[in-house]
Order: C-alpha cells, then sequence, then structure tokens
C-alpha cells in the first residue's frame, strides 16, 4: 500500500495513544522527568517520547524532543516540550474534522522517519486558541499546512510544510 | 549573496544536481524550473514562514482547557476545508 499520499479515515476509537502500544515489548523501560508550567513535573516513559531532529519551524530549539499527553473526552491533546517547562502546544487528529483532508509524506521524510507502513504513521496538526478580545468566544484554528507526522515505531518525527493552496495555516475549527 | 542575471530559457546549476532554470519571464513574474534530488526540500519561502508564525502562536497560555474546545460535527458530510482569507485579520 502507497502510504505517501496518506490519507486516513477518522476512527474515533483510535486514540493516537494507541501509538504507544507499537513499542517493542524488550524495550528497557526508562522513565524521565519533564517539567511542565501546565502540569508540574511529569514522569513519562523515555520511549514515549518523539523526537523531531529539526524540531518545529521556528521553535526549533524547545521542540526536538516531545511527549504526547491525553486528556480523556476530547479530541485534542498536549503536546509538551521534553526540555522546555513553557513550551506545550494543542493537537488534534485531522480526519476527525476533515474527513477529507490528505497529505504527501515525501519520500525523503519517509526513510528519515523510518516509516514501516500505514498504521506506524501518526498524524497530528497544532490548534491554536486565540481569545477573543471581548471576553467570547475564543477563535479556534487548525494549522492544515504544517502537519506533524511521527513513526509510532521509530518515534521520529517531522513537521511537514506541504505546498497545497487548498490548506490553510488557520483554518477555522468550530463556528 | 551571489546575483546572477540570466535569460529566459538559462539556467544556474547549484552544486552538482540542482539546476534552477527560468522558464519564463512574464509581467513582473518569473516561472522557475527546478530540478533537484528528491532529498532537497523545495518550497516557496512564504509558506515556511507562514507555518513558523503560526507554531509560534500555537503555544498556549496556560488557560486553555482541552474540554472547553469546539467538537466535531457528529457525522460529517462534506468538509472541504476553504483556506481563510486573511492570515493576520483575526
Amino acid at each position: 500500500m502507497d502510504y505517501r499520499v496518506f490519507r486516513r479515515a477518522h476512527d474515533p476509537d483510535r486514540r493516537m495513544s494507541e501509538i504507544e502500544r507499537n513499542r517493542a515489548d524488550d524495550e528497557a523501560m526508562t522513565t524521565v522527568r519533564i517539567d511542565s508550567r501546565r502540569f508540574g513535573t511529569i514522569e513519562v516513559e523515555e520511549s514515549s517520547l518523539f523526537e523531531f531532529a529539526d524540531g518545529l519551524l521556528g521553535l526549533e530549539e524547545s521542540t526536538r524532543s516531545l511527549v504526547l499527553v491525553e486528556q480523556e473526552d476530547t479530541p485534542y491533546y498536549w503536546l509538551h516540550s521534553a526540555t522546555d517547562p513553557d513550551v506545550a502546544f494543542v493537537v488534534t487528529d485531522p480526519w476527525a474534522f476533515w474527513p477529507d483532508y490528505d497529505i504527501v509524506i515525501p519520500d525523503e521524510v519517509e526513510e528519515e522517519l523510518g516509516l514501516a507502513g500505514p498504521e506506524d504513521v501518526g498524524v497530528m496538526v497544532l490548534v491554536s486558541v486565540r481569545p477573543a478580545a471581548d471576553g467570547g468566544s475564543p477563535t479556534v484554528t487548525a494549522n492544515l499546512l504544517g502537519p506533524l507526522v511521527v513513526s509510532s515505531s521509530t518515534r521520529r518525527g517531522r513537521q511537514l510544510v506541504l505546498d497545497n493552496a487548498r490548506y490553510s495555516a488557520r483554518q477555522r475549527i468550530g463556528a | 549573496m551571489l546575483v546572477l542575471s540570466r535569460r529566459e530559457g538559462q539556467a544556474i546549476v547549484i552544486g552538482d544536481n540542482v539546476i534552477v532554470r527560468i522558464v519564463e519571464l512574464k509581467g513582473d513574474q518569473v516561472r522557475l524550473g527546478i530540478d533537484a534530488p528528491r532529498s532537497i526540500v523545495v518550497h516557496r519561502e512564504e509558506i515556511a514562514e507562514e507555518i513558523a508564525a503560526e507554531n509560534r502562536a500555537a503555544r498556549q497560555a496556560e488557560t486553555v482547557n482541552l474540554a472547553d474546545l469546539p467538537l466535531p460535527m457528529p457525522s460529517p458530510t462534506k468538509a472541504d476545508p476553504q483556506p481563510e482569507e486573511s492570515a493576520d485579520g483575526i
């Protein structure tokens, strides 16, 4: 199957944390402590960290090592920097909101991340929440132009830069 | 910065295997043809800048509660996203 053109139907039962279960069982369980201004100090397995060799565009230094923090009953997750207590993002599964979303994973990214097949691929998009000036509902947007692609087995990730006029870096979520 | 003058149809070579050719000159636009190995990422400068700006904007203040954010429509029918008109109008 050619998963370089990647388009997955959203499965509400497939939590992003399923990515965790793909790890080899014989991997040593080493925990690392992450300081977070939001969560305090959290302990995660070292093997659950995602390594982004180049970080996220514009925030390269603080985003080379990231961890996904789940919260029940929402389609959103926290993606927290493992090295900077102040850096955390809200992310979501793009197919939960845009079933027609599709991306092309370039060959070189496939190789770099060591993607082992469609089930190995995790895709998430960053969500921005901009408070309303008058205290009303915040403006919530997703960055469909720069999706994050990760391998669940190698734990490597990269932010893609799509060249696709159909997608916006500020796609509105909700009315 | 190295600055070179080229005519339509002419090209420059970068390293061993990147060729940038002036395909067409038309008004105030120039069309470039880029021949490079797949391992070299080529994209418009402003797109990477837009994503970088949005990444910085996505760093969250501490007040966001995930449970307060909008949920997907229960039964999505047709949801082809339309690009937002303004990048900075919000």
